[in-house]
């Protein structure tokens, strides 16, 4: 049994290297602290990656932005209070930006099943798209480890279920960041805090995605 | 936008292979725009000493201290886009001015060149000179041009990048605005390594009424 359960092993993280050969997300691709982040500027390209939606479906973001100009809000996952109450904030302002033609994508590490744990009945029209491959986070250069003790801290007083790079026990978190993207793809505004308590204020977000259309 | 695309690729090439448990360091020269790393927002900007148009050395901090301030990065008064940048802060001046902010612009120019510019005459933002390249390094926005471009900009429009570093290599920043409160902790930015690019001035007064 243990024999057979390890050969199953090795065989799925062969299967699971194949997958991600092209995309895999190595040690080297996450920041070690918050402060540390080189996050994807004003002017730059939309990565090329798979993310997955709240029903496990895989969907290419490059596709999606390319589809309507985007707001794309990285956040830390369900069990963080202040991203709800961003996302709480972001509803006095939903409206008008989706008049603007705008679609509003929010990102975390979390999986699809926890991504269907957070919808409410209360909640906007927003895309919810599960990276816990971290293959966004990672390509928008937001990733960082997060210490052992923060992370247990985490677990023990918000029940947070934390997502590890593949292969490691490290624990990595998105910075909290919110683009404005334009439908070829280019970023034309953002917003990044390693500061997790502060966000961008949704009138200026809105303001930015008025300007950049 | 194809000539984005190389850049691009050397920025994401690069990401691959720099082992990220050594801290970096944003004040570091890159060799292009694209891979600048600018200070992040609650970050300190750096305590530096630039020099006023009249070549008197001020100290970036003190100046910072009295008031909020909107700080700009230019390339130079032979810029037409930063040229463009600065004339359009007069729709707003008056109106960041009421909201207590001063508005610094800094680039790596002489003090020689900026008063042969007469750019202080036409703008009422404070123009300041950091040819020592230490705030536009501490910003994390600087950048050498490589000679291609710096011979180019010489034959074709007879524009001179004297401002070098060691290296005798020219330097430039990626063109940036920054909001700082009085303590000097970033607040707000907007870097676009596209020189053509620009933040709009009504998107920075909102910004500017927003982020303090």
């Amino acid at each position: 049994m243990k024999f057979l359960s390890i050969k199953f092993l090795f065989l799925f993280s062969l299967c699971c290297m194949a997958a991600n050969a092209k995309n895999a997300v190595t040690e080297s691709m996450i920041a070690s602290s918050a402060e540390q982040v080189r996050p994807l500027m004003n002017g730059q390209f939309i990565p090329d990656v798979i993310l997955q939606t709240d029903y496990g479906k895989d969907i290419s973001l490059r596709a999606l932005i390319e589809s309507k100009p985007s707001i794309v809000i990285f956040y830390r996952g369900g069990w963080c209070p202040y991203c709800n109450r961003q996302m709480q904030g972001l509803i006095e302002v939903e409206q008008r930006i989706r008049d603007l033609g705008y679609q509003i994508i929010a990102i975390s590490p979390d999986t699809p099943q926890r991504l269907q744990a957070q919808r409410t009945s209360s909640e906007f029209e927003v895309i919810r798209l599960a990276d816990n491959t971290l293959q966004a986070i990672s390509a928008f250069g937001l990733g960082y480890f997060l210490s052992d003790d923060v992370a247990n801290d985490y677990r023990d007083k918000l029940g947070a279920n934390l997502t590890t790079l593949q292969g490691t026990n490290k624990v990595v978190l998105p910075v909290p960041a919110a683009y404005v993207f334009d439908t070829s793809g280019l970023v034309q505004f953002q917003y990044v805090n390693p500061n997790f308590r502060v966000r961008v204020s949704p009138q200026l977000l809105y303001y930015a995605s008025q300007i950049a259309k | 936008m194809k000539q984005l695309l190389l850049p691009i690729f050397i920025f994401v090439s690069l990401g691959l292979v720099s082992p990220a448990s050594v801290a970096f360091d944003r004040t570091q020269v890159v060799d292009d725009a694209a891979n600048v790393s600018p200070l992040l927002i609650g970050q300190n900007a750096p305590n530096t000493t630039l020099q006023t148009v009249d070549g008197a050395p001020v100290s970036f901090k003190a100046l910072t201290l009295e008031k909020p301030t909107v700080v700009i990065f230019y390339r130079g008064g032979w810029c037409p886009y930063c040229n463009r940048q600065l004339a359009g802060l007069k729709d707003i001046e008056g109106q960041l001015d009421a909201l207590g902010y001063q508005i610094l612009a800094i680039s790596p120019e002489t003090p020689a060149q900026l008063q042969a510019q007469k750019l202080q005459e036409k703008f009422t933002v404070r123009l300041l000179s950091d040819s020592a390249l230490d705030t536009i390094k501490g910003f994390g926005i600087a950048f050498y041009v490589d000679e291609q471009t710096t011979s180019k900009y010489k034959t074709s429009w007879d524009i001179d990048l004297n401002q070098q570093d060691t290296s005798g290599k020219a330097v430039l920043p990626a063109p940036a605005v920054f909001i700082l409160d009085t303590k000097g902790k970033v607040k707000f930015s907007f870097v676009n390594p596209d020189f053509k690019e620009r933040l709009s001035p009504e998107l920075l007064l909102s910004a500017a009424k927003l982020v303090l």
